[in-house]
């Protein structure tokens, strides 16, 4: 709070100008003519035209000709690094860490890559009887609780699509094969915020799953809490759950989901 | 090379106007700040950002506010390191999603790059500069990365070449007559032979390890081009053999 206290104290009117006329350009509103850009950002022509060609000389806006602007390439040099460096499992990984100090569970991290969930970090738990898991491991998006986590945030016609694509059948030990049941899960993770799944992929085996979000909204990712049934009780499965949710939200924001404030012109 | 030499000699083949005396000051600092920020420099305190731009600590700590309050820089620790922030990726999608040409391309790069495991790059043109758009990288353990969103001149990437292979005698005494005055007879006759090379069927220009086609239009011309970037461990003439198909495969697709 006083952080934001003292940044809005010292903040600097042009540049929150920049972020102002940057933001609104979006896929449905590509360019702007000058006037427009003036109007929607309640700045005075003459200022905004003044602002306009400094961001032109520096290649953060373009102009199309027609006296209209769109957002320059300079946007997609910085994007670019900042794509580089934005390393999902080396921001996944300290968290998972962090994770694990409160719960000696198995802390799994999968990614999307189009139809399938893979490992992309693995956290093993120490306690003598654990669930294993490898790096690289990949199963179908609708296996387990990490798959449909990351499922339930495509749309509807994508999931549908995928079903009607997908081989639904028996991946580990108890896959869910029937998409009835598929649906009735993503329904539950929408509305939730996460979900569980008990000896679905290995037969001993209880997971509480939460999604993780990027910087565009989409479900990129799950973060999986994992261990054996042995050691179910409501307590460990509330636990896991609120861990899961919790690894999975500051993750989340870690690439950037939190919602970019666009300061007033 | 010191970040501000970089910084010029980034936009030195940039289209865009030179700054003008009509130019806000303040935010060509606060782009200064923004553009010290890159590969090899991903975080930074106050006290380098400042050393680094020369902008006077105070000055810099209120632009610093001002760029992290609208999410252009991020500081995740108060009071420690600043780095960028996601607003530049927001803005970049908004840039890809407006290209229908990047709209067309892009399930088409990512088959060739899940093909061919190298990275796909498409280009386009912008008078006598070309601008790497948008690239769908190898996955494999060593990559060529180009960066995206830098202007060149059309003579100096394959891509440009690919692109200067379509143009008509007129058009490419006209290129080199603005573009390449400052070069030996010498220079000039051997980029003109190289460019008549790629003005073959094969239309493949081979520049620097990186392959290229030009995407054409109806008339002929090209506005853009496809290419690929192998790293040179990797290059051998099947995979260079296999690499051409794909590509003149992809951009006989994308072509009018």
């Amino acid at each position: 709070m006083k952080d934001d206290a003292n940044r809005e104290r010292y903040s600097v009117e042009a540049v929150q100008r920049v972020a102002s006329i940057c933001a609104l350009f979006s896929a449905q509103r590509p360019s702007l003519p000058l006037r427009e850009i003036a109007r929607l950002t309640a700045i005075p022509v003459r200022t905004a035209a003044k602002i306009v060609n400094t961001l032109e000389a520096r290649e953060l806006l373009s102009s199309s000709g027609r006296n209209e602007w769109s957002l320059g390439p300079n946007w997609l040099r910085i994007a670019d690094y900042k794509r580089n460096r934005t390393n999902m499992r080396e921001a996944a990984t300290s968290i998972l860490y962090a994770l694990r100090e409160q719960l000696n569970e198995t802390f799994i991290f999968g990614v999307r890559d189009g139809d399938r969930r893979i490992i992309a970090e693995c956290l093993i738990s120490t306690q003598p009887i654990r669930r294993v898991s490898k790096v690289g491991d990949e199963i179908p998006l609708h296996v387990g609780s990490s798959g449909r986590s990351i499922l339930a945030g495509l749309s509807d016609a994508e999931i549908s699509e995928y079903l009607s694509r997908a081989k639904l059948i028996n991946y580990g030990y108890d896959t869910m094969t029937d998409p009835k049941r598929i649906w009735a899960d993503i329904r539950k993770a929408r509305a939730n915020g996460y979900l569980t799944s008990m000896a679905e992929i290995t037969k001993e085996s209880f997971s509480s799953s939460a999604a993780v979000r990027s910087y565009r909204g989409e479900v990129v990712a799950a973060l999986t809490i994992t261990f054996p049934l042995s050691r179910l009780t409501d307590d460990l499965k509330s636990q896991s759950i609120r861990l899961a949710v919790e690894g999975a939200q500051r993750l989340s924001r870690r690439l950037g989901h939190a919602p970019v404030p666009t300061p007033s012109a | 090379m010191s970040l501000a030499k970089t910084a010029t000699r980034r936009r030195k083949a940039s289209p865009a106007k030179k700054v003008s005396s009509a130019g806000v000051r303040v935010i060509d600092r606060a782009v200064d700040i923004l553009e010290c920020f890159d590969e090899t420099h991903e975080k930074a305190t106050l006290q380098e950002l400042s050393d680094r731009t020369r902008i006077h600590k105070a000055t810099a700590l209120r632009l610093l506010a001002t760029l992290v309050n609208a999410g252009i820089l991020d500081q995740p620790n108060a009071s420690g390191t600043y780095e960028l922030g996601f607003f530049a990726l927001k803005c970049a999608d908004t840039i890809l999603a407006a290209s229908d040409l990047r709209q067309r391309a892009a399930p088409i790069m990512r088959q060739l790059r899940d093909e061919l495991d190298e990275t796909i790059v498409l280009s386009v043109r912008n008078g006598n500069l070309i601008l790497n758009l948008d690239k769908f990288l190898s996955r494999q353990g060593i990559i060529e990365a180009p960066t995206i969103g830098i202007y060149t001149a059309l003579h100096d990437s394959s891509a440009g070449l690919a692109v200067l292979s379509t143009f008509s005698r007129k058009e490419l005494d006209a290129y080199m007559e603005a573009c390449c005055a400052h070069m030996t007879a010498a220079e000039t006759q051997a980029l003109r032979d190289s460019i008549a090379k790629i003005a073959t069927p094969a239309k493949t220009a081979i520049h620097n390890r990186t392959l290229a086609v030009p995407i054409v239009d109806g008339d002929g011309g090209a506005q853009a081009a496809l290419s690929i970037q192998i790293p040179s461990g990797r290059i051998e003439p099947d995979l260079v053999e296999r690499c051409l198909k794909g590509l003149r495969r992809a951009a006989r697709k994308l072509s009018a």
